[in-house]
């Protein structure tokens, strides 16, 4: 694999649940990238589709899910279809996830040095003696104060803040390439988050590990990503560099999810730029663009056929006819 | 009855609250006591809201309770428009409940899940006596009001979305006309498209109706675009109130300093405000809360005088005060978004 | 800015049809279901209609007859009086069934109103509440009924009044369980909020939201009380001879062991009703129960 490869490649993945007649599409297309040691931030609100995006990523969808087209590729090597044994390999020592719910993702009855450890002990990467002192340091390494003597302490023994740390410790404990984080803050509180996300950025610079976090929140994620992916019932609507998407977002859709959070230009006591409707049931889509319903620039075209992702920068693509349009009509290769 | 004359149009007082969940074991040297609130005081006047704003074990939804009556307060006053309200009996207390009535946190199961829309909306009518024809009318009124179509009439709560669920948990409460709104984190579990929608209701409302709220929230953000005035609450104390906008450019406390730092107004702010405040370690648990300033274990600026007395909320009688010994500069903030030497957790 | 407040119409989740698109679809998933419900209602036809159906009378003695083998004339065979099984069988199932069903709502209303008031009220109330459910739920079933079968006398009656008082225990500990999950959600304060009286509270709000889990209970514990009442019936406590029970028929039955037929087929019908049973109490909890959850698939 040359400097150039991504380390993680994902083109065209179509996830759908159920079978013959009765199937809904809940990804529809997605694509993206994401090289060493970058940390790419998936948002959307329920249903868009991030979180069966991720895990796809490393086959652990629930019953009745599946991947029904797409690639995968991590370090050149298609995941999709691969041998078990092979995915069973990749999961934990290439590619680490960190669950959302720290409370259902851990076993309530053992100790939290031995979940840690566990990873090492599937892949076979320490012996025994070792992974209990390796999870000792990990565990302290992510912050948790005296981790050798609380190695035997069961996961209710922690706050919902320690218990998030006792599962990144957990994801890390193989040193894998990739950590997916799915919603890795949501639940806590608002100091707390802001500590999760300081360690995994800290982390991520320490091992130059790449990060997936998926999330709800635009501004959590504006704060450490180095890319986001805005994601509308099952695909991209726009991507970039998160200076760019922040400063200046294209898609209607972006620019409504920046705009409902109150900021320094809403004036307390006035409405705000609310959208309209709510995110569409992935069983009722038509051909055209799933966001033209809620769209205030919505033209008769978007109803008719839905807008493929354009460049609108070096590193950035918007997926919406008008955007595309006046762009064509300014002539503009930049954003601003 | 107590009744009690206020000086400026006051709806809801709260005197110096306490309540205490558990027991105090006698065998037992360590006490199983939970302080989820102590010492709390506030004041709302009508067609005002103020916010309620803190993280887990603040004893916000706590307040929010004693107020509601659905919890007895150990210590201290509630006055409701000059009732008070702990001592209430309870055919006093129906009489009463008409004027404040609540809108909770999660839609779907603030909605009995057997009972269709206007029968869910409707029931505070029954409760009350209303006859059908009344309740009826009513109901419609109501739903026009936030905004929901009749076709939900009949309707269960589960074949709704989360915002919808929601406007009808708001309809709810307006439906016998209350003075006060007590919301228990209303929106933090809506999509944030929604959020947005069901929060321009509640402004919306506010205005028309001249409803007074007590507004709960961990969202610092939100909470000022709502409330004319915000309290920020720390392991069961108030440590900081005053107007939102004070309270996010100028901080006193540092506790509401690192919430401001948490939850930037802006997305460029989140880039630009320079290092976010990182509290070390947990919050302590209000099992066991720290002796003196319950926030010194995680202060940035604690000193040893901390731990000796518990801080008050000065300047006392001011709009904008807080409970310090050590309040920040007014310009604390923003020297710290320059990257001047501030201190971190 | 200039944003406005829309009227809210964005189609909701779901439409009004839901519910019984859930049911069939319970259904579909569980075929085991779908075999019992014939057998329910086949059994409730007989039961009703036994004097119609029924080639001989329960207590017509034909001694010449007695202990043949299933054949033309008598399709379950003769017992020992000459009686004619099947005949007994269906008059049978108009004493147990009727019987379990009657200890099953008498259990459940008693077990309930205790478990309510207790889960509710919280404290003294409930530690009292909560002891005495013990002390009934800490005898073995049998020998409670027998004793009380034996202070009351034996009698169909009798028999009803001894497994209510075994099984109510049950029902008051899941209701207390699930009333104290319940009485913190949200919409229970919110009744209380608009004033509603705690009692009414109990019986309009959590009530409903608690019947579900013990109907469930209720479907599959039918099919107890009617082996229940056959073993009690068996050893002389309830019904008594000549009253066609299935339980006391395998009793008599049992005294004839080369003369299969007498114990066989009201063994049969027992098992087939509580089969029966089972299977709908899977398929009632499926359908009540997604009700009051929301999944979202993300």
């Amino acid at each position: 694999m040359d400097a150039g490869t991504p380390l993680l490649e994902v083109q065209d993945l179509h996830v759908v649940v159920g079978r013959g007649a009765d199937t809904t599409e809940l990804v529809r297309g997605v694509g993206f990238a994401v090289r060493s040691g970058e940390m790419v931030g998936i948002v959307g609100e329920s249903g868009c589709g991030k979180t069966m995006t991720a895990m796809s990523l490393v086959q652990l969808l629930p019953t009745g899910i599946r991947v029904s087209s797409g690639h995968v590729r991590f370090q050149g090597e298609e995941l999709l279809g691969a041998a078990p044994s092979r995915l069973r390999h990749v999961r934990g020592a290439e590619i680490a996830v960190v669950f959302q719910d720290p409370m259902t993702a851990l076993n309530p009855l053992q100790g939290v040095g031995r979940q840690v450890a566990e990873p090492l002990a599937l892949h076979r990467l320490a012996r025994r003696g070792e992974r209990l002192k390796r999870a000792a340091a990990l565990l302290g390494h992510v912050g948790i104060a005296r981790s050798e003597q609380r190695l035997k302490d069961r996961p209710f023994e922690f706050s919902g803040g320690m218990r998030q740390r006792v599962l990144i410790a957990e994801a890390l404990s193989c040193n894998p390439k990739l950590l997916i984080a799915d919603e890795p803050t949501t639940g806590l509180d608002v100091t707390i988050q802001v500590q999760i996300l300081a360690l995994l950025d800290q982390l991520r610079k320490e091992r130059g590990m790449a990060i997936v976090v998926i999330s709800h929140d635009l501004t959590l994620m504006a704060r450490i990503c180095d890319r986001i992916v805005v994601m509308y019932a099952g695909q991209i609507v726009e991507t970039g560099p998160t200076a760019e998407v922040m400063s200046s977002p294209q898609h209607p859709y972006t620019v409504a999810l920046a705009a409902s959070v109150p900021s320094l230009t809403t004036q307390p006591g006035q409405l705000l730029p609310a959208l309209a409707g709510a995110p569409p049931v992935m069983t009722g889509l038509g051909p055209g663009c799933s966001f033209a319903p809620r769209c205030p620039l919505a033209e008769e075209r978007c109803g008719r056929v839905g807008p493929t992702l354009t460049p609108v920068g070096p590193d950035s693509l918007v997926a919406c006819w008008v955007v595309e349009e006046r762009r064509l009509a300014s002539g503009s290769a930049s954003r601003r | 009855m107590m009744t009690v004359k206020a000086a400026r149009d006051e709806l809801l007082r709260v005197e110096r609250i306490r309540k205490h969940f558990g027991k105090r074991s006698r065998i037992r040297k360590v006490s199983r006591v939970v302080h989820a609130v102590d010492d709390v005081s506030f004041e709302i006047g009508r067609g005002e809201a103020l916010g309620l704003v803190g993280e887990s074990g603040s004893g916000k939804s706590t307040i929010a309770r004693c107020v509601l009556r659905l919890e007895r307060v150990d210590d201290g006053l509630i006055y409701l428009d000059g009732v008070e309200l702990t001592r209430l009996g309870s055919r006093g207390l129906r009489e009463i409940r008409p004027r404040m009535q609540a809108v909770f946190q999660d839609p779907a199961s603030s909605l009995n899940p057997r009972w269709p829309i206007h029968q869910v909306i409707e029931e505070p009518l029954r409760v009350h006596g209303w006859g059908a024809a009344e309740r009826r009318d009513r109901v419609l009124e109501v739903l026009e009001e936030v905004g929901l179509s009749h076709r939900y009439l009949n309707v269960l709560p589960h074949q709704l979305s989360g915002g919808q669920q929601q406007r009808a948990g708001i309809a709810r409460a307006l439906v016998l006309r209350p003075e006060l709104i007590v919301a228990d984190e209303p929106v933090s579990a809506l999509d944030v498209s929604i959020q947005a929608q069901v929060l321009n209701l509640l402004v919306a409302l506010k205005k028309e109706l001249r409803l007074s709220y007590l507004f709960i929230s961990h969202d610092l953000r939100v909470t000022r675009h709502l409330c004319e005035n915000v309290a920020v609450c720390y392991l069961g104390n108030i440590v900081e109130v005053g107007a939102g906008d004070a309270l996010f450019t100028n901080p006193l406390h540092p506790y509401t300093a690192s919430l401001v730092s948490a939850m930037p107004l802006s997305v460029e702010d989140a880039r630009q405000r320079g290092q976010t405040i990182v509290l070390a370690g947990d919050p302590p648990s209000p099992l066991e809360p720290p002796s003196g300033c319950r926030f010194r274990t995680r202060c940035f600026r604690a000193q040893t005088q901390c731990a000796e007395g518990t801080p008050k909320l000065e300047p006392a009688g001011a709009a904008h005060r807080a409970a310090c010994f050590f309040p920040l500069d007014p310009d604390f903030l923003r020297d710290r978004a320059a990257g001047s030497p501030g201190s971190t957790g | 800015m200039g944003a406005e407040l829309t009227t809210v119409d964005d189609g909701g989740r779901r439409g009004p049809r839901a519910a019984t698109r859930t049911a069939w679809a319970g259904l579909r998933r569980r075929p085991a279901a779908l075999f019992s419900l014939p057998i329910l209602l086949a059994w409730a036809v007989v039961i009703i209609l036994a004097p119609v159906l029924a080639p001989y009378k329960p207590d017509a003695l034909n001694i010449p007859a007695a202990l043949t083998p299933p054949c033309a004339a008598h399709l379950f065979g003769t017992d020992e009086l000459g009686r004619d099984v099947l005949s007994r069988v269906m008059y049978g199932g108009r004493i147990s069934v009727p019987a379990a069903l009657a200890v099953v709502i008498m259990s459940l209303v008693v077990g309930s109103c205790i478990g309510l008031i207790g889960g509710y009220r919280r404290g003294w109330v409930d530690d009292v509440l909560m002891r005495v459910t013990d002390v009934f739920m800490a005898f073995p079933l049998i020998l409670l009924a027998m004793a009380i079968g034996a202070s009351l006398g034996p009698g169909i009656v009798n028999g009803i009044i001894a497994l209510s008082v075994v099984t109510w225990p049950s029902y008051a500990r899941v209701t207390r369980s699930v009333t104290l999950e319940l009485r913190n959600r949200e919409f229970v304060l919110a009744s209380t909020v608009a004033g509603r009286r705690p009692v009414s509270i109990l019986i309009r709000v959590v009530f409903p939201n608690v019947l579900p889990t013990i109907l469930v209970m209720a479907s599959v514990d039918v099919g107890r009380a009617i082996v229940n009442f056959s073993v009690l019936s068996f050893i002389g406590l309830a019904a008594q001879p000549p009253a066609a029970e299935w339980g006391s028929m395998v009793a008599d039955g049992a005294s004839y062991p080369s003369q299969w037929w007498i114990a066989a087929f009201p063994g049969l019908a027992i098992f087939s009703l509580v089969i029966a049973l089972n299977f709908l109490g899977d398929w009632l909890r499926d359908l009540l129960d997604p009700y009051m959850r929301v999944r979202r698939v993300v």
